[in-house]
């Protein structure tokens, strides 16, 4: 029985946005494993860079920018990316950088049954031996899971950059 | 100050990595000069496709023509300068300056200039004016090169015996070349250049350590960084100007490694698609290298002097990373990368083998770029010290033993072109900042 038609959808946008900002606390808290425990166990990661590409001289709108897949990961990869962090085996994060996401923008696109579709932006700031930042935006799907703890299914992380100012050594 | 040689008994003066006065010297002794990798063949299919570049810090366009000329143009108007095309890549008729319209043809003809009869009174000479066209442009197995030098040696004197092996491990020209993914991806690395390319040039030494992260979670098979150097490798090889290509391995191992690896790839009927790729791509090898005794069955890294670069190639279920090095400014690098895989690989297949590279390898996503950026600024952050740069950096591992290595006689590398030395061993660098200082005059 699904019951969503007739709920308020600023319910679903204040439990997306308290479940994003939790999961900024916890990434800059650098509790990896527990940010593991907010994927659901056939999650989907996606990211994404710009990259320009022309179209020709015809009259028209100018092209817009195109997503340049950068990488399509699963849970199980993540779970290396943690290990090899909270293992001290991944030399570029010894020290630990110190992060700072700022979660933004949080925008409930669709309701389809059980799973939200939310966007978000983010601006995360990144302390180590330099100080840079990342910008970009989210799209989350979030499921429920048996108890009725919001997972995300599916991440599709767009950076607004087409050359990173580094190297992607932080989560987003 | 004498002018001691920048590379001299293994030891390198660090100020190469930070010297304003060395960078400009290199901008023009060496970007300024050298073969320096544009494109590949599949990035521009059709006429009027084209890619923008740099070479050095000077901005090209690699576009094919109407009659499928491949032309590298730089990127500047002749009437006041500005980019003609800020695209990355595209399909035109041409490009047209957004400052005073002037509009140049594909092939970097100055096709038409607004008002030409009011402001030039009819007496402007097209043909005089188009894109300036960098003198020299030649291809190796579908990589394009061009070369702002008029003489000097052509592409593939240039590339000497490095291309044996890009040809036979790297592009696989025993089968139909390689095709490159669409689209590339960048990221800054606030390093130098050269420490870079001297990585990939053959620095097989980081590996172990580095990226210590990738053995110990199962990413990478282990082996390679034993103490005692193995028979059939990895080895690194060095070449005559400047160009390494390290992690070369001979005999059947890694080959039966792709075969356990492509039965574990997926359910039945991809196991059979993956085990047979594997075999046939190894009978192809054997038939292209059948006169080569101890025939290499993959290498892993390299650098093609002074700033292509590539990883992977070391076996069968792999796709190939390519890089270029932009520099911007002694202490800072664009890297661009791109994935290639061979024109055999069964379509099934292609998504995995690129995946892997997206985030295990030079990928700014990747783990491998993640750790190796770190050294690289590190090294060269630390060489802009007035007391760290008068102490200069070791590259003496082997030097006493250069081309006559301990244990030489047991390895199986017979036939194998280059100056073949063993996987702990820094002859490829030397090699490398060798020719480079040759380059740059001291």
């Amino acid at each position: 029985m699904t019951t969503t038609a007739v709920v308020d959808r600023s319910d679903y946008v204040s439990a997306a946005a308290r479940f994003l900002y939790e999961e900024a606390i916890i990434l800059d808290d650098r509790r990896f494993g527990e940010w593991l425990e907010l994927f659901a166990v056939d999650a989907r990661y996606q990211m994404y860079a710009q990259e320009f590409v022309g179209a020709g001289n015809a009259a028209g709108r100018p092209p817009e920018p195109v997503k340049q897949l950068l990488t399509d990961e699963t849970r199980e990869f993540l779970t290396i990316r943690v290990a090899r962090l909270e293992r001290a085996l991944a030399g570029c994060e010894i020290p630990a950088s110190v992060t700072r996401h700022l979660i933004t923008n949080v925008y409930v696109e669709d309701v389809v049954g059980p799973a939200i579709n939310v966007r978000s932006n983010f601006l995360v700031f990144q302390y180590r031996t330099d100080t840079h930042t990342l910008m970009g935006s989210r799209r989350d799907v979030l499921v429920p899971d048996p108890d009725g703890q919001l997972r995300i299914s599916r991440r599709e992380v767009v950076l607004d950059h087409g050359v990173t100012p580094r190297t992607l050594t932080v989560f987003l | 100050m004498g002018a001691t040689p920048y590379i001299e008994n293994g030891l390198l003066d660090r100020s190469v990595f930070s010297d304003p006065d060395i960078y400009r010297r290199e901008m023009e002794h060496v970007f300024g000069t050298s073969w320096l990798f544009v494109a590949h063949d599949s990035m521009l299919k059709n006429p009027g496709d084209y890619i923008t570049t740099w070479m050095g810090e000077d901005p090209v366009i690699v576009s094919r023509d109407r009659n499928n000329e491949i032309r590298v143009l730089l990127n500047t108007c002749r009437h006041r300068g500005n980019r003609v095309c800020l695209f990355d890549r595209g399909n035109t008729d041409g490009f047209i300056c957004s400052y005073h319209g002037w509009r140049y043809d594909v092939d970097g003809r100055l096709a038409s200039v607004p008002y030409r009869k009011g402001a030039y009174l009819d007496e402007l000479d097209l043909s005089k004016w188009g894109l300036v066209p960098a003198p020299r442009v030649a291809t190796h197995g579908g990589l394009i090169f061009a070369s702002w030098s008029q003489t000097g040696l052509g592409l593939d004197a240039t590339l000497g015996d490095a291309a044996w092996y890009l040809d036979n491990l790297v592009l696989d020209q025993h089968g139909s070349g390689i095709d490159f993914v669409q689209g590339h991806y960048g990221y800054r690395v606030k390093g130098n250049w050269k420490i870079i390319a001297e990585n990939f040039a053959g620095d097989h030494y980081h590996t172990g350590v580095t990226h210590r992260s990738s053995f110990v979670l199962g990413l990478m098979p282990s082996g390679g960084n034993e103490q005692v150097q193995d028979p059939y490798g990895p080895f690194e090889v060095s070449f005559p100007n400047g160009h390494g290509i390290g992690g070369v391995k001979t005999g059947e191992a890694t080959y039966r490694r792709d075969l356990e690896a492509a039965a574990k790839v997926g359910d039945e009927d991809l196991v059979r698609i993956a085990t047979r790729y594997v075999n046939d791509r190894y009978a192809r090898m054997k038939k292209a290298m059948a006169d080569i005794q101890d025939m290499p069955y993959g290498c892993s890294h390299g650098t093609i002097f002074p700033n292509f670069l590539f990883s992977g190639g070391s076996n069968a279920l792999r796709s190939t990373g390519f890089y270029i090095l932009h520099p911007k400014g002694a202490l800072e690098t664009e890297v661009w990368q791109w994935f290639a895989v061979d024109r055999e690989l069964p379509a099934e297949l292609r998504e995995l083998l690129i995946q892997s590279n997206r985030s295990n390898g030079q990928s700014a996503s990747g783990l491998f770029a993640q750790d190796d950026a770190e050294n690289f600024e590190r090294v060269t952050e630390v060489s802009i010290g007035v007391q760290a740069r008068r102490v200069p950096l070791h590259l003496q591992m082997t030097l006493e033993h250069e081309g006559n290595w301990p244990g030489h006689e047991e390895w199986r590398v017979n036939g194998l072109p280059g100056l073949v030395g063993p996987h702990f061993s820094e002859h490829a660098q030397r090699g490398m900042y060798s020719y480079w200082a040759s380059l740059v005059g001291r």
